[in-house]
Protein backbone atom coordinates (compact mmCIF):
# COMPACT_ATOMS: atom_id res chain seq x y z
CA UNK A 1 0.00 0.00 0.00
CA UNK A 2 2.60 2.28 1.23
CA UNK A 3 4.80 1.80 -2.46
CA UNK A 4 1.14 2.67 -4.11
CA UNK A 5 1.02 5.65 -2.78
CA UNK A 6 4.49 6.39 -3.27
CA UNK A 7 4.07 6.10 -6.39
CA UNK A 8 0.94 8.10 -6.61
CA UNK A 9 2.12 10.77 -8.48
CA UNK A 10 3.45 8.72 -11.51
CA UNK A 11 -0.10 6.71 -11.43
CA UNK A 12 -2.08 10.53 -11.47
CA UNK A 13 0.23 11.57 -14.45
CA UNK A 14 -0.38 8.60 -16.58
CA UNK A 15 -4.13 8.38 -15.51
CA UNK A 16 -4.40 12.14 -16.96
CA UNK A 17 -1.95 11.53 -20.18
CA UNK A 18 -4.25 8.49 -20.96
CA UNK A 19 -7.55 9.94 -20.80
CA UNK A 20 -6.61 12.71 -22.98
CA UNK A 21 -5.44 10.72 -25.20
CA UNK A 22 -8.03 7.94 -25.95
CA UNK A 23 -10.60 11.03 -25.60
CA UNK A 24 -13.31 9.72 -26.67
CA UNK A 25 -13.69 6.21 -24.77
CA UNK A 26 -13.31 8.98 -21.79
CA UNK A 27 -16.06 10.56 -22.66
CA UNK A 28 -17.56 6.93 -23.37
CA UNK A 29 -16.83 5.69 -20.13
CA UNK A 30 -18.26 9.14 -18.37
CA UNK A 31 -21.41 9.54 -20.62
CA UNK A 32 -22.04 5.51 -19.61
CA UNK A 33 -21.76 6.19 -15.78
CA UNK A 34 -23.81 9.85 -16.19
CA UNK A 35 -26.40 8.38 -18.12
CA UNK A 36 -26.89 5.28 -15.60
CA UNK A 37 -26.30 7.43 -12.44
CA UNK A 38 -29.39 9.67 -13.90
CA UNK A 39 -31.37 6.53 -14.28
CA UNK A 40 -30.41 5.04 -10.77
CA UNK A 41 -31.04 8.66 -9.56
CA UNK A 42 -34.64 8.60 -10.70
CA UNK A 43 -35.27 5.63 -9.73
CA UNK A 44 -34.10 6.65 -5.76
CA UNK A 45 -36.22 10.02 -6.19
CA UNK A 46 -39.06 7.75 -7.29
CA UNK A 47 -38.43 5.45 -4.11
CA UNK A 48 -37.92 8.39 -1.56
CA UNK A 49 -40.98 10.41 -2.52
CA UNK A 50 -43.17 6.86 -2.59
CA UNK A 51 -41.73 6.01 0.76
CA UNK A 52 -42.81 9.63 2.27
CA UNK A 53 -45.95 9.29 0.32
CA UNK A 54 -47.18 6.26 2.15
CA UNK A 55 -45.45 7.20 5.23
CA UNK A 56 -47.19 10.55 5.03
CA UNK A 57 -50.62 8.78 4.58
CA UNK A 58 -50.06 5.65 7.46
CA UNK A 59 -49.06 8.44 9.82
CA UNK A 60 -52.31 10.31 9.73
CA UNK A 61 -54.24 7.18 10.47
CA UNK A 62 -55.52 6.76 14.22
CA UNK A 63 -57.40 4.46 16.11
CA UNK A 64 -60.96 6.06 17.28
CA UNK A 65 -61.82 4.40 20.74
CA UNK A 66 -65.72 5.08 21.12
CA UNK A 67 -66.61 4.66 24.88
CA UNK A 68 -69.76 3.54 26.59
CA UNK A 69 -71.78 6.21 27.84
CA UNK A 70 -71.83 7.41 31.40
CA UNK A 71 -68.02 6.48 32.06
CA UNK A 72 -67.11 8.89 35.12
CA UNK A 73 -64.23 11.25 34.57
CA UNK A 74 -61.48 8.67 36.89
CA UNK A 75 -62.77 6.01 34.84
CA UNK A 76 -62.09 7.95 31.48
CA UNK A 77 -58.73 8.89 32.80
CA UNK A 78 -57.66 5.00 34.00
CA UNK A 79 -58.69 4.25 30.65
CA UNK A 80 -56.43 6.70 29.02
CA UNK A 81 -53.56 5.75 31.19
CA UNK A 82 -54.14 1.83 30.06
CA UNK A 83 -54.41 2.84 26.42
CA UNK A 84 -51.08 5.16 27.12
CA UNK A 85 -49.17 2.49 28.20
CA UNK A 86 -49.89 -0.22 25.10
CA UNK A 87 -46.46 -1.14 23.20
CA UNK A 88 -45.84 1.52 20.22
CA UNK A 89 -48.39 3.93 21.30
CA UNK A 90 -47.74 7.90 20.51
CA UNK A 91 -50.68 9.74 22.18
CA UNK A 92 -53.79 9.15 23.92
CA UNK A 93 -55.86 12.02 22.93
CA UNK A 94 -59.38 12.63 24.84
CA UNK A 95 -62.02 13.97 22.39
CA UNK A 96 -65.36 14.58 24.54
CA UNK A 97 -68.92 14.33 23.03
CA UNK A 98 -69.54 18.32 23.14
CA UNK A 99 -65.39 18.42 21.23
CA UNK A 100 -67.21 15.81 18.82
CA UNK A 101 -70.08 17.70 17.84
CA UNK A 102 -68.17 20.72 17.70
CA UNK A 103 -65.73 19.10 15.26
CA UNK A 104 -68.86 18.01 13.09
CA UNK A 105 -70.13 21.11 13.33
CA UNK A 106 -66.54 22.82 11.83
CA UNK A 107 -66.25 19.80 9.05
CA UNK A 108 -70.13 20.35 7.86
CA UNK A 109 -69.92 23.92 8.57
CA UNK A 110 -73.69 23.98 9.46
CA UNK A 111 -74.83 24.86 13.03
CA UNK A 112 -76.81 22.19 14.19
CA UNK A 113 -78.05 22.77 17.20
CA UNK A 114 -78.65 20.04 19.86
CA UNK A 115 -82.27 21.29 19.86
CA UNK A 116 -82.48 20.18 16.75
CA UNK A 117 -81.92 16.52 17.04
CA UNK A 118 -83.16 15.95 20.65
CA UNK A 119 -79.69 15.19 22.76
CA UNK A 120 -76.02 14.87 21.65
CA UNK A 121 -75.77 11.41 20.33
CA UNK A 122 -72.18 11.21 19.95
CA UNK A 123 -70.01 9.07 22.29
CA UNK A 124 -66.78 10.33 24.27
CA UNK A 125 -63.88 9.03 22.38
CA UNK A 126 -60.05 8.76 22.80
CA UNK A 127 -58.03 9.31 19.42
CA UNK A 128 -54.76 6.89 19.44
CA UNK A 129 -51.56 7.67 17.61
CA UNK A 130 -49.28 5.10 16.99
CA UNK A 131 -45.05 5.44 17.11
CA UNK A 132 -45.21 2.13 14.59
CA UNK A 133 -48.39 1.41 12.54
CA UNK A 134 -47.25 -2.08 11.84
CA UNK A 135 -48.58 -2.43 15.29
CA UNK A 136 -51.61 -1.01 14.87
CA UNK A 137 -54.24 -4.10 14.65
CA UNK A 138 -52.82 -5.13 17.82
CA UNK A 139 -52.56 -2.17 19.56
CA UNK A 140 -56.76 -1.83 18.49
CA UNK A 141 -57.01 -5.45 19.65
CA UNK A 142 -56.00 -4.90 23.08
CA UNK A 143 -57.56 -1.13 23.72
CA UNK A 144 -61.05 -3.69 22.49
CA UNK A 145 -60.45 -5.69 25.39
CA UNK A 146 -60.79 -3.47 28.15
CA UNK A 147 -64.12 -2.26 29.98
CA UNK A 148 -66.07 1.23 28.83
CA UNK A 149 -64.53 0.61 25.40
CA UNK A 150 -67.56 0.16 22.98
CA UNK A 151 -66.05 0.52 19.96
CA UNK A 152 -62.43 0.41 18.00
CA UNK A 153 -62.04 1.38 14.31
CA UNK A 154 -59.04 1.95 12.93
CA UNK A 155 -59.84 1.74 8.98
CA UNK A 156 -58.26 -2.14 8.75
CA UNK A 157 -58.64 -2.56 5.06
CA UNK A 158 -57.19 0.58 3.75
CA UNK A 159 -54.18 0.40 6.94
CA UNK A 160 -53.04 -2.84 5.63
CA UNK A 161 -53.31 -2.03 2.23
CA UNK A 162 -51.41 1.10 2.60
CA UNK A 163 -48.76 -0.74 5.21
CA UNK A 164 -48.29 -3.95 2.26
CA UNK A 165 -48.30 -1.18 -0.22
CA UNK A 166 -45.38 0.76 1.45
CA UNK A 167 -43.47 -2.42 2.07
CA UNK A 168 -43.44 -3.66 -1.84
CA UNK A 169 -42.21 0.16 -2.71
CA UNK A 170 -39.55 0.08 -0.30
CA UNK A 171 -38.64 -3.47 -1.33
CA UNK A 172 -38.94 -3.25 -5.32
CA UNK A 173 -37.45 0.13 -4.71
CA UNK A 174 -33.94 -1.75 -3.42
CA UNK A 175 -34.22 -4.75 -5.79
CA UNK A 176 -34.45 -2.13 -9.00
CA UNK A 177 -31.56 -0.38 -7.16
CA UNK A 178 -29.26 -3.00 -6.65
CA UNK A 179 -30.14 -4.46 -10.46
CA UNK A 180 -28.83 -0.64 -11.72
CA UNK A 181 -25.83 -1.26 -9.86
CA UNK A 182 -25.47 -4.74 -11.22
CA UNK A 183 -26.10 -3.27 -14.67
CA UNK A 184 -24.09 -0.21 -14.19
CA UNK A 185 -20.86 -2.09 -12.56
CA UNK A 186 -21.19 -5.03 -15.90
CA UNK A 187 -21.22 -1.99 -18.70
CA UNK A 188 -18.66 0.14 -17.14
CA UNK A 189 -16.36 -2.83 -16.57
CA UNK A 190 -17.42 -3.97 -20.19
CA UNK A 191 -16.27 -0.45 -21.71
CA UNK A 192 -13.56 0.10 -19.59
CA UNK A 193 -12.25 -3.42 -20.95
CA UNK A 194 -11.93 -1.82 -24.37
CA UNK A 195 -9.77 0.93 -23.03
CA UNK A 196 -7.54 -2.19 -21.45
CA UNK A 197 -7.50 -3.95 -25.04
CA UNK A 198 -6.51 -0.84 -26.43
CA UNK A 199 -3.50 -0.78 -24.14
CA UNK A 200 -2.78 -4.80 -23.90
CA UNK A 201 0.58 -3.83 -25.54
CA UNK A 202 1.33 -1.54 -23.00
CA UNK A 203 0.51 -3.92 -20.22
CA UNK A 204 2.88 -6.64 -22.10
CA UNK A 205 6.02 -4.55 -21.81
CA UNK A 206 5.29 -3.66 -18.61
CA UNK A 207 5.12 -7.07 -17.64
CA UNK A 208 7.79 -8.13 -19.54
CA UNK A 209 10.42 -5.34 -17.72
CA UNK A 210 9.19 -6.50 -14.53
CA UNK A 211 6.33 -4.48 -13.91
CA UNK A 212 4.17 -6.05 -10.89
CA UNK A 213 0.80 -6.23 -11.00
CA UNK A 214 -0.43 -3.55 -8.76
CA UNK A 215 1.46 -1.31 -10.83
CA UNK A 216 -0.22 -2.01 -13.55
CA UNK A 217 -3.81 -1.82 -11.80
CA UNK A 218 -3.32 0.96 -10.56
CA UNK A 219 -3.45 3.52 -13.27
CA UNK A 220 -6.64 1.74 -14.75
CA UNK A 221 -8.45 1.71 -11.40
CA UNK A 222 -7.54 6.00 -10.94
CA UNK A 223 -8.69 5.70 -14.36
CA UNK A 224 -12.14 3.76 -13.42
CA UNK A 225 -12.93 5.84 -9.88
CA UNK A 226 -12.25 9.06 -12.03
CA UNK A 227 -15.03 7.91 -14.76
CA UNK A 228 -17.51 6.65 -11.95
CA UNK A 229 -16.83 10.41 -10.17
CA UNK A 230 -17.02 12.76 -12.82
CA UNK A 231 -20.14 10.93 -14.45
CA UNK A 232 -21.87 10.63 -10.87
CA UNK A 233 -21.04 13.96 -10.37
CA UNK A 234 -22.65 15.55 -13.61
CA UNK A 235 -25.80 13.02 -13.24
CA UNK A 236 -25.88 14.44 -9.96
CA UNK A 237 -26.32 17.64 -11.04
CA UNK A 238 -28.58 17.52 -13.89
CA UNK A 239 -30.85 15.45 -11.39
CA UNK A 240 -31.00 18.57 -8.73
CA UNK A 241 -31.39 20.99 -11.20
CA UNK A 242 -34.13 18.92 -12.75
CA UNK A 243 -35.55 18.24 -9.27
CA UNK A 244 -35.95 22.06 -8.36
CA UNK A 245 -37.19 22.73 -11.59
CA UNK A 246 -39.76 20.45 -12.04
CA UNK A 247 -40.63 20.12 -8.43
CA UNK A 248 -43.04 22.93 -8.49
CA UNK A 249 -45.12 22.39 -11.30
CA UNK A 250 -45.93 18.83 -10.53
CA UNK A 251 -46.89 20.58 -7.10
CA UNK A 252 -48.76 23.14 -9.25
CA UNK A 253 -50.72 20.10 -11.34
CA UNK A 254 -51.39 18.11 -8.37
CA UNK A 255 -52.05 19.81 -5.56
CA UNK A 256 -53.09 17.05 -3.35
CA UNK A 257 -49.50 15.42 -3.26
CA UNK A 258 -47.00 16.01 -0.75
CA UNK A 259 -43.25 16.08 -2.03
CA UNK A 260 -40.34 15.51 -0.64
CA UNK A 261 -38.65 19.03 -0.39
CA UNK A 262 -35.13 19.50 -2.93
CA UNK A 263 -32.94 20.84 0.21
CA UNK A 264 -33.91 17.57 1.83
CA UNK A 265 -33.42 14.82 -0.95
CA UNK A 266 -30.54 16.37 -2.95
CA UNK A 267 -27.84 16.07 -0.64
CA UNK A 268 -28.52 12.53 0.37
CA UNK A 269 -29.20 11.43 -3.29
CA UNK A 270 -26.28 12.79 -4.69
CA UNK A 271 -24.29 11.08 -1.82
CA UNK A 272 -25.71 7.78 -3.03
CA UNK A 273 -25.14 8.19 -6.59
CA UNK A 274 -21.36 9.78 -6.00
CA UNK A 275 -20.35 6.95 -4.15
CA UNK A 276 -22.17 4.31 -6.08
CA UNK A 277 -20.32 5.83 -9.06
CA UNK A 278 -17.07 5.79 -7.33
CA UNK A 279 -17.57 1.72 -6.08
CA UNK A 280 -18.42 1.26 -9.79
CA UNK A 281 -16.13 3.07 -11.39
CA UNK A 282 -13.64 1.42 -9.15
CA UNK A 283 -14.73 -2.60 -9.16
CA UNK A 284 -15.71 -2.04 -12.99
CA UNK A 285 -11.93 -1.11 -13.88
CA UNK A 286 -10.85 -3.67 -11.61
CA UNK A 287 -12.59 -6.58 -12.51
CA UNK A 288 -11.80 -6.00 -16.46
CA UNK A 289 -7.93 -5.44 -15.92
CA UNK A 290 -7.78 -8.22 -13.65
CA UNK A 291 -9.43 -10.12 -16.44
CA UNK A 292 -6.74 -8.81 -18.72
CA UNK A 293 -3.67 -9.88 -16.54
CA UNK A 294 -5.10 -13.17 -16.30
CA UNK A 295 -5.31 -13.60 -19.92
CA UNK A 296 -2.08 -12.00 -20.73
CA UNK A 297 -0.68 -14.96 -18.48
CA UNK A 298 -2.23 -18.02 -19.64
CA UNK A 299 -2.72 -16.77 -23.31
CA UNK A 300 1.17 -16.33 -23.62
CA UNK A 301 1.66 -19.39 -21.66
CA UNK A 302 1.68 -21.59 -24.88
CA UNK A 303 3.52 -19.44 -27.51
CA UNK A 304 6.78 -21.35 -28.84
CA UNK B 1 24.82 -18.13 -14.69
CA UNK B 2 21.60 -20.08 -16.78
CA UNK B 3 21.24 -24.09 -16.23
CA UNK B 4 18.78 -25.95 -17.83
CA UNK B 5 18.85 -29.66 -16.44
CA UNK B 6 16.28 -31.73 -18.95
CA UNK B 7 13.82 -29.69 -19.64
CA UNK B 8 10.91 -30.57 -21.71
CA UNK B 9 7.53 -28.74 -22.46
CA UNK B 10 4.97 -29.87 -24.54
CA UNK B 11 1.96 -27.66 -25.42
CA UNK B 12 -1.59 -29.04 -24.24
CA UNK B 13 -2.52 -30.28 -27.83
CA UNK B 14 0.29 -33.22 -27.05
CA UNK B 15 3.81 -31.70 -29.42
CA UNK B 16 6.66 -31.46 -27.73
CA UNK B 17 8.42 -28.47 -28.36
CA UNK B 18 11.43 -29.18 -26.42
CA UNK B 19 12.61 -32.81 -25.72
CA UNK B 20 15.07 -33.49 -22.79
CA UNK B 21 17.60 -29.94 -23.29
CA UNK B 22 20.31 -29.66 -20.94
CA UNK B 23 22.08 -26.16 -21.55
CA UNK B 24 25.10 -24.25 -19.45
CA UNK B 25 25.69 -20.69 -20.16
CA UNK B 26 28.60 -19.47 -17.96
CA UNK B 27 28.49 -15.64 -16.42
CA UNK B 28 29.89 -13.39 -19.30
CA UNK B 29 28.97 -15.78 -22.09
CA UNK B 30 27.70 -14.57 -25.79
CA UNK B 31 25.71 -17.35 -26.88
CA UNK B 32 23.72 -17.85 -29.91
CA UNK B 33 20.46 -20.18 -30.82
CA UNK B 34 19.87 -21.08 -34.00
CA UNK B 35 17.33 -23.30 -35.71
CA UNK B 36 14.69 -23.27 -38.27
CA UNK B 37 11.20 -21.71 -37.28
CA UNK B 38 9.43 -23.81 -34.51
CA UNK B 39 12.60 -25.78 -33.75
CA UNK B 40 12.26 -24.52 -29.90
CA UNK B 41 15.06 -21.86 -29.70
CA UNK B 42 12.02 -19.35 -29.03
CA UNK B 43 10.88 -21.80 -26.00
CA UNK B 44 13.91 -21.85 -24.30
CA UNK B 45 14.28 -18.28 -24.30
CA UNK B 46 10.94 -17.34 -23.22
CA UNK B 47 11.48 -20.33 -20.10
CA UNK B 48 14.98 -17.97 -19.57
CA UNK B 49 12.51 -14.82 -19.01
CA UNK B 50 9.66 -17.10 -17.66
CA UNK B 51 6.99 -16.40 -19.53
CA UNK B 52 6.54 -20.27 -20.38
CA UNK B 53 7.15 -22.66 -17.68
CA UNK B 54 8.57 -26.46 -18.26
CA UNK B 55 6.97 -29.56 -18.47
CA UNK B 56 9.36 -31.06 -16.57
CA UNK B 57 13.07 -30.13 -15.43
CA UNK B 58 14.77 -27.44 -12.99
CA UNK B 59 15.66 -24.02 -14.44
CA UNK B 60 18.08 -22.12 -12.59
CA UNK B 61 19.14 -18.35 -13.49
CA UNK B 62 21.48 -16.60 -11.43
CA UNK B 63 21.25 -19.18 -9.31
CA UNK B 64 17.40 -19.49 -8.67
CA UNK B 65 14.86 -22.19 -9.39
CA UNK B 66 12.55 -20.03 -11.67
CA UNK B 67 10.59 -23.31 -12.05
CA UNK B 68 9.18 -23.30 -8.51
CA UNK B 69 9.08 -19.68 -8.97
CA UNK B 70 6.30 -17.83 -7.10
CA UNK B 71 3.94 -15.72 -9.74
CA UNK B 72 4.07 -12.73 -7.34
CA UNK B 73 8.26 -13.30 -7.66
CA UNK B 74 8.60 -12.77 -11.57
CA UNK B 75 8.47 -9.28 -11.93
CA UNK B 76 11.20 -9.02 -9.49
CA UNK B 77 13.26 -11.48 -11.44
CA UNK B 78 12.49 -10.25 -14.73
CA UNK B 79 14.07 -7.03 -13.76
CA UNK B 80 17.70 -8.61 -13.59
CA UNK B 81 17.01 -9.09 -17.38
CA UNK B 82 17.00 -7.29 -20.66
CA UNK B 83 14.87 -8.30 -23.07
CA UNK B 84 15.43 -7.83 -26.64
CA UNK B 85 12.29 -8.96 -30.07
CA UNK B 86 11.94 -8.37 -33.20
CA UNK B 87 9.16 -6.18 -33.53
CA UNK B 88 10.96 -4.07 -31.05
CA UNK B 89 7.75 -3.70 -28.59
CA UNK B 90 7.89 -0.15 -27.81
CA UNK B 91 5.21 2.15 -26.97
CA UNK B 92 4.08 4.10 -29.48
CA UNK B 93 3.21 7.59 -27.87
CA UNK B 94 5.82 7.62 -25.74
CA UNK B 95 8.96 9.65 -26.84
CA UNK B 96 12.84 7.52 -27.02
CA UNK B 97 13.26 8.63 -23.84
CA UNK B 98 9.86 7.82 -21.73
CA UNK B 99 10.18 4.39 -23.22
CA UNK B 100 13.86 3.67 -21.98
CA UNK B 101 12.71 5.72 -18.85
CA UNK B 102 9.67 3.43 -19.00
CA UNK B 103 11.46 -0.08 -17.69
CA UNK B 104 12.50 1.89 -14.41
CA UNK B 105 9.42 3.83 -13.80
CA UNK B 106 7.85 0.43 -13.08
CA UNK B 107 10.60 -0.78 -10.64
CA UNK B 108 9.84 2.61 -8.67
CA UNK B 109 12.88 4.46 -9.62
CA UNK B 110 11.99 8.47 -9.23
CA UNK B 111 12.80 10.78 -11.95
CA UNK B 112 16.11 12.38 -10.79
CA UNK B 113 17.21 8.55 -10.29
CA UNK B 114 15.84 7.70 -14.02
CA UNK B 115 17.50 10.56 -16.34
CA UNK B 116 20.87 9.68 -15.55
CA UNK B 117 20.73 5.88 -16.57
CA UNK B 118 18.43 6.77 -19.38
CA UNK B 119 21.26 9.31 -20.77
CA UNK B 120 23.90 6.79 -20.15
CA UNK B 121 22.15 4.10 -22.28
CA UNK B 122 21.11 6.63 -24.88
CA UNK B 123 24.46 7.52 -25.23
CA UNK B 124 25.55 3.71 -25.66
CA UNK B 125 23.22 3.22 -28.18
CA UNK B 126 24.15 6.54 -29.93
CA UNK B 127 20.72 8.05 -30.01
CA UNK B 128 20.79 11.02 -27.87
CA UNK B 129 19.98 13.38 -30.59
CA UNK B 130 16.82 11.76 -30.71
CA UNK B 131 15.65 11.06 -27.43
CA UNK B 132 12.44 13.11 -27.58
CA UNK B 133 11.42 11.56 -31.40
CA UNK B 134 8.57 9.43 -31.06
CA UNK B 135 8.84 5.52 -32.31
CA UNK B 136 6.78 5.68 -35.66
CA UNK B 137 9.41 9.19 -36.73
CA UNK B 138 12.70 6.28 -36.81
CA UNK B 139 14.42 4.06 -38.69
CA UNK B 140 13.83 0.15 -38.01
CA UNK B 141 17.48 0.06 -36.75
CA UNK B 142 17.12 3.33 -34.35
CA UNK B 143 13.84 2.32 -33.02
CA UNK B 144 15.62 -1.87 -31.91
CA UNK B 145 18.41 0.45 -30.65
CA UNK B 146 15.65 2.04 -28.49
CA UNK B 147 14.82 -1.69 -27.60
CA UNK B 148 18.37 -2.39 -26.99
CA UNK B 149 18.55 0.62 -24.28
CA UNK B 150 15.36 0.13 -22.14
CA UNK B 151 17.09 -3.49 -22.13
CA UNK B 152 20.18 -2.63 -20.65
CA UNK B 153 18.71 0.76 -18.73
CA UNK B 154 18.82 -0.85 -15.45
CA UNK B 155 22.15 -3.12 -15.98
CA UNK B 156 20.93 -6.57 -16.05
CA UNK B 157 23.12 -9.35 -15.39
CA UNK B 158 21.37 -10.80 -19.04
CA UNK B 159 20.44 -9.86 -22.08
CA UNK B 160 17.97 -12.04 -24.42
CA UNK B 161 17.52 -11.19 -27.47
CA UNK B 162 14.56 -12.98 -29.99
CA UNK B 163 15.83 -12.58 -33.24
CA UNK B 164 17.11 -8.69 -32.99
CA UNK B 165 17.67 -8.33 -36.65
CA UNK B 166 15.17 -10.09 -38.22
CA UNK B 167 13.44 -6.90 -39.36
CA UNK B 168 16.38 -5.12 -40.32
CA UNK B 169 18.64 -4.45 -43.14
CA UNK B 170 21.94 -5.83 -43.02
CA UNK B 171 23.75 -2.16 -41.80
CA UNK B 172 21.12 -1.71 -39.04
CA UNK B 173 21.70 -5.25 -37.99
CA UNK B 174 25.55 -4.93 -37.67
CA UNK B 175 24.60 -1.92 -35.54
CA UNK B 176 22.20 -3.86 -32.85
CA UNK B 177 25.22 -6.67 -33.21
CA UNK B 178 28.27 -4.76 -32.48
CA UNK B 179 25.93 -3.16 -29.45
CA UNK B 180 25.24 -6.05 -28.17
CA UNK B 181 28.81 -7.51 -28.16
CA UNK B 182 29.89 -3.97 -26.47
CA UNK B 183 27.08 -5.01 -23.73
CA UNK B 184 28.72 -8.50 -23.48
CA UNK B 185 31.65 -7.43 -23.20
CA UNK B 186 31.30 -5.03 -20.24
CA UNK B 187 29.85 -8.35 -18.65
CA UNK B 188 26.46 -8.87 -19.33
CA UNK B 189 25.99 -12.49 -20.69
CA UNK B 190 24.02 -12.08 -23.97
CA UNK B 191 21.93 -15.43 -25.33
CA UNK B 192 20.55 -14.27 -28.90
CA UNK B 193 17.85 -16.86 -31.19
CA UNK B 194 18.35 -15.95 -34.68
CA UNK B 195 18.33 -17.23 -38.61
CA UNK B 196 21.04 -14.73 -39.58
CA UNK B 197 23.78 -17.34 -40.99
CA UNK B 198 26.00 -14.39 -41.95
CA UNK B 199 25.84 -13.33 -38.64
CA UNK B 200 26.60 -15.84 -36.56
CA UNK B 201 29.80 -16.92 -39.14
CA UNK B 202 30.82 -13.45 -38.28
CA UNK B 203 30.63 -12.83 -35.01
CA UNK B 204 32.44 -16.77 -33.87
CA UNK B 205 30.93 -17.25 -30.87
CA UNK B 206 29.55 -19.81 -28.96
CA UNK B 207 26.69 -20.99 -31.66
CA UNK B 208 23.87 -23.88 -30.08
CA UNK B 209 21.76 -25.42 -32.75
CA UNK B 210 17.97 -26.64 -31.80
CA UNK B 211 16.29 -28.67 -34.07
CA UNK B 212 12.82 -30.51 -33.36
CA UNK B 213 13.27 -29.07 -29.47
CA UNK B 214 16.71 -31.05 -29.44
CA UNK B 215 20.22 -29.60 -28.93
CA UNK B 216 21.96 -30.98 -31.70
CA UNK B 217 25.10 -29.39 -31.84
CA UNK B 218 26.59 -26.91 -29.42
CA UNK B 219 30.57 -25.14 -30.60
CA UNK B 220 32.67 -22.51 -28.83
CA UNK B 221 33.02 -19.82 -31.61
CA UNK B 222 30.73 -21.63 -33.94
CA UNK B 223 29.64 -21.45 -37.73
CA UNK B 224 26.40 -21.15 -38.82
CA UNK B 225 26.73 -23.22 -41.80
CA UNK B 226 29.08 -25.43 -40.16
CA UNK B 227 26.72 -26.14 -37.55
CA UNK B 228 23.79 -27.22 -39.97
CA UNK B 229 26.02 -29.20 -42.49
CA UNK B 230 27.05 -31.23 -39.79
CA UNK B 231 23.77 -32.34 -38.38
CA UNK B 232 23.32 -32.84 -42.37
CA UNK B 233 25.94 -35.33 -42.41
CA UNK B 234 24.77 -36.91 -39.32
CA UNK B 235 20.99 -37.58 -40.25
CA UNK B 236 21.19 -37.88 -43.53
CA UNK B 237 19.18 -34.31 -44.94
CA UNK B 238 21.00 -33.59 -48.52
CA UNK B 239 20.14 -29.78 -47.48
CA UNK B 240 22.73 -27.38 -47.43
Amino acid sequence: MIKNLVNFPYFLKEVVFNMRRNLIMSVASVSTVMILSLILGFFIISVMNLNFLSRRIVSDIQIAVYLEDGLSEAEVKLLQNRIAVIEDVKEVRFISKEEALANIRAKLGTSIEIEDIGTNPLPDSFEVTMIDYNKIENAANLIKENSGVDEVRFGEDITKNLLSLSAAVRVAGVIIVISLIAATVFIVSNTIRITVYARRREISVMQLVGAENWFIRWPFVIEGILYGLIGSILASVILAAAYSAFLPHILQALPFLTLVKPSALIFRTSFMIISTGILVGLSGSWISVNKYLKNFVSRTKYYV
Amino acid sequence: MIEFHNICYTYPNGVKALDEVDLYVEKGEFVFLVGSTGSGKSSILKMIYREIVPTSGDIYVNDRDITDMKRSQVPEFRRSLGVVFQDFKLIPYKTVYENIAYALEVTGFNSKQIRPKVEKALELVNLADKAKRFPHELSGGEQQRTSVARAIVADPLIVIADEPTGNLDPESSWDIMELLDKINKKGATVVMATHNKEIVDLMEKRVILVTNGKILSDEEEGHYSVAVKKINSITGNPKK
